[in-house]
């Protein structure tokens, strides 16, 4: 249940034109408004993330995907990763620490999850340390506030910089108007999962849109998680190291051309996979993570062009505690990290003629970069304390131009400057030719880059690991010929056909001189692949969804299959109304093909099954909703990464994924 | 190598997949536009000089994309008179026309369009950016997955075209 909703109602128009008035009027403007808001209240799809500005999805130079809030009820989805899973092309591997996702066949182990993009609003959510933005349980935004999300595939550094290498994804809140008034939330489900909401929203008289909301989860997780490899231990049970718990606050309030945009999120989650040589089913190993993103927006339209203003403010703060086992004493390793950032983004749109132009800059002070790692127990030890900082500035320009009427080519290109590496430029063209209303076609070139974080570049502990301040970035290019076609009144079919080839690809190795790893610019990888997919949606209330992407990601030099990239991904839902008030039901599978881990040993792919079914108004304002996730109880694993050995050196060959789980949910709207 | 292999793809697939013409399906925004399109003239009142002619015609100007919806429209009923749809090149053709739905294509030309548009009554409606700003009488916009309108009341005034008060309360934006 996902992706672009361009799902034409004509006939549901023509029923609502009839009732209308229409044809039957009586001379004088008719007082009679009715129909004129059933069009306003009438769904289109747009996209802001592809060209920083609101245009229709036949017109973005991207491949986009959108899933609307309406979309993520009926799925029945829990955690931002869980969308993005849903959505053609893209995969998620949970290493029940945090949750990642690959992109078209591309998901590096051992990446952070730095090569995509996330926007809130907007307003970059990446960090200035590991520049990684959280998607599963660490995502800072309950997602019971996402009015929708914008995934944007391929290079976006042409308009964002780094990043924006394999993808872009918006976020977009829900807004004060959407609520006029409150909302309690509340859910439990397997696993002793608890959560719970509280939602404000209204428009106050002289036109202010506020929202404010809070949310606490906690879960204690799977009480015996079995890792057969770590037999040796404890029989290689993980006995109640899986519990998490979090919560998170956002306010919002926008007042004429004006937005702010606060959320903060604070978040645990104990680690069973003893990853990072530590002892395994040892109580002490758990992650942190606090988030905070404040914004400040400005968008002023009229005057000689549209002008606009983003100013950000993101704190992330990591903590991570590692037992290890140091000559058969328990040691705990912890470490800890402070990453703030405050950046503006200027851009300002103006049409001369068919051009449509944007012209902007972006700065970024990562004022505070700081890496630190101790020895807390049983004496304290400091071994690492670095303070960085470093200043990325971005200028860029765009050009939506309509050569005819039915060719629009859009072009851009960013020059970014960091103060290690120095400059580079990034371009994005898009030819975007409709022959005919119901078909687009899209050929598009674009390159990105990824700059090497601080953690790449600074973190070393002397022994085991250390920095690289002398890497320079990452660098993809990709060619994409898209083809959208709308069959009948119901259904729309994308084909798309990719080649992408990424240089100077950041990987760890040893260094013999010493023994500790570093990163170096090593790996070259090539990526192509073709995606099909049909979606319908009927004024019945059925819809459906089907899709089938064949990726291949290798290594030119010898060949090799890449890790973590899953050769077949195929994915389809199926919501269908249920003789209830306004209530459905939506089975989904998601299957992915067997993928390489660290060791390059292949583990097994699977397919899930998900069913929701969604009542929206039992009683009045009541909505209930319960879902079982994967249906069919399927023993499955993720491919482990590099970092899953435990303090005996013993590696974990995948990371075992949830069986069958329920969660029942609550919402009462006030 | 791979490279060939992709070109070559994109070489041999786009001419030969494109699937004969059928009356194909459309993005539901020209819908929504469309619809906007046949259900303005209900809050207008256009002035005696304009409202030539047997038929309500709705001229489209720059081949906009909602030519063949709009065409399902043809013959019903609008302010009593039969819906004609009507493509034009510019305004000099546009002799019996009501409405005049600017393609946003046509932007260079609109110092052109809208002053003629004004002094002959006719309603301008158009889906570019800032088409209110620019002069027309109603812009159609799509804001946050709606699409909405603005309205230049100055403009529709100087052309002696009212418009109704409700319709006035549901814009986005009225420019007096």
């Amino acid at each position: 249940m996902n992706t672009s909703r361009i799902v034409a109602l004509l006939p549901l128009c023509l029923l609502a034109l009839a009732s209308s008035g229409y044809g039957e009027q009586a001379p004088g403007p008719s007082q009679d408004v009715s129909a004129l808001e059933q069009i306003m209240a009438t769904e289109v799809t747009t996209v802001v993330g592809a060209s920083k500005y609101q245009q229709e999805l036949t017109d973005a130079p991207a491949s986009v995907s959108i899933v609307t809030a309406d979309d993520i009820r009926k799925g029945g989805y829990r955690t931002l990763a869980e969308v993005i899973n849903s959505v053609r092309g893209f995969y998620t591997s949970y290493n029940r620490a945090y949750s990642f996702f690959g992109v078209r066949g591309f998901s590096p182990q051992g990446d952070l999850g730095t090569r995509v993009l996330v926007l809130i609003d907007g307003h970059r959510l990446n960090d200035a340390v590991f520049e990684h933005a959280g998607t599963g349980g660490d995502f800072p935004l309950d997602i019971d506030l996402i009015d929708r999300v914008e995934l944007i595939r391929g290079p976006g550094s042409s308009l964002y910089g780094t990043s924006a290498f394999v993808a872009v994804i918006n976020v977009i809140t829900r807004n004060g108007k959407d609520l006029k008034g409150g909302e309690l939330s509340g859910s439990g489900g397997s696993f002793n999962a608890w959560s719970g909401r509280a939602t404000g929203g209204l428009i106050s008289s002289q036109g202010a849109d506020l929202l404010f909301s809070g949310s606490y989860r906690d879960a204690a997780g799977d009480q015996r998680l079995f890792f057969p490899e770590y037999a040796a231990t404890n029989g290689g049970i993980a006995q109640g190291r899986d519990g998490e718990n979090s919560w998170d606050l956002l306010a919002k309030a926008s007042w004429k051309d004006v937005s702010l945009l606060f959320l903060h999120q604070e978040r645990t989650k104990a680690i069973p996979t003893a990853s990072f040589y530590t002892i395994f089913d040892d109580p002490g190993e758990k992650t942190s993570d606090r988030h905070t993103l404040a914004g400040l927006s400005y968008t002023g339209q009229g005057g000689w062009a549209d002008l606009n203003a983003r100013l950000t403010y993101n704190r992330y703060e990591y903590g991570g505690d590692y037992p290890v086992d140091d000559a058969g004493v328990r040691t705990l390793s912890r470490d800890r990290t402070v990453a703030q950032w405050v950046g503006s983004d200027l851009f300002a749109a103006k049409s001369l003629g068919p051009h449509l132009v944007i012209v902007g800059m972006e700065h970024r002070f990562q004022f505070d970069e700081l890496q630190q790692n101790a020895l807390v127990s049983p004496a304290f030890l400091q071994v690492l304390d670095d303070h960085h900082q470093s200043f990325v500035q971005g200028y860029y320009l765009q050009d939506e131009y309509h050569i005819g009427k039915s060719l629009i080519l859009n072009a851009g290109l960013r020059y970014d400057h960091y103060d290690t590496f120095g400059g580079t430029t990034n371009p994005r063209a898009a030819l975007i030719w409709k022959p005919r209303e119901a078909t687009v076609l899209r050929l598009s070139y674009g390159e990105a880059f990824r700059a090497p974080n601080a953690f790449e570049q600074y973190y070393g502990d002397g022994i085991s690991q250390k920095g690289n301040p002398h890497l320079m970035p990452e660098k993809v290019r990709t060619a994409e010929l898209n083809w959208d076609q709308f069959v009948g009144n119901n259904i729309k079919t994308t084909a798309t056909l990719y080649f992408s080839r990424f240089k100077d690809l950041l990987e760890q190795v040893v260094d013999p001189a010493d023994g500790q790893a570093v990163f170096l610019n090593l790996n070259r990888l090539e990526s192509k692949g073709l995606e099909l997919q049909a979606e319908g949606k009927w004024e019945s209330g059925y819809s459906a969804l089907l899709s089938y992407c064949y990726q291949e990601t290798r290594n030119p030099v010898g060949n090799l299959e890449t890790t973590n990239s899953p050769r077949n991904l195929a994915k389809g839902s199926l919501s269908a109304p249920l003789p209830l008030k306004r209530s459905s039901a939506t089975l989904e599978m998601l299957y992915a093909s067997s993928r390489l881990n660290a060791n390059r040993e292949r583990v097994n792919g699977a397919a899930i099954f998900n069913l929701s079914l969604l009542s929206r108004e039992l009683l009045k304002g009541l909505e209930l909703s319960a879902s079982l996730y994967n249906l069919f109880d399927t023993r499955y694993s993720v491919p482990s990464g590099p970092e899953d050995f435990n303090s005996l050196g013993e590696s974990l060959h995948g990371i075992a994924q949830d069986g069958i789980t329920f969660r029942a949910k609550a919402t009462y709207r006030f | 190598m791979r490279l060939r292999w992709f070109l070559i793809l994109l070489l041999t697939l786009p001419p030969g997949v494109v699937p004969p013409g059928q009356a194909g399906e459309v993005p539901q925004e020209y819908l929504v536009k469309a619809r906007y399109l046949i259900s303005i003239p209900q809050y207008a009142e256009l002035p005696p000089q304009s409202m030539k002619g047997e038929s309500y015609t709705i001229c489209l100007t720059g081949e906009p994309p909602l030519t063949e919806v709009l065409a399902g429209y043809q013959g019903k009923l609008l302010a009593n008179r039969p819906l004609a749809i009507k493509a034009v090149e510019g305004i000099s053709s546009a002799e019996r026309c009501q409405v005049l739905f600017i393609a946003s294509s046509e932007r260079y030309r609109l110092q052109t369009l809208l002053p003629e548009a004004q002094r002959r009554g006719i309603l301008t409606i158009s889906d570019m950016r800032n088409f209110a700003r620019l002069g027309g009488m109603i812009g159609l916009q799509t804001v946050e997955n709606r699409v909405v309108f603005d309205v230049n009341l100055g403009a529709a005034n100087r052309a002696a075209i009212s418009l109704s008060a409700h319709f006035l309360k549901l814009a986005r934006d009225v420019i007096r």
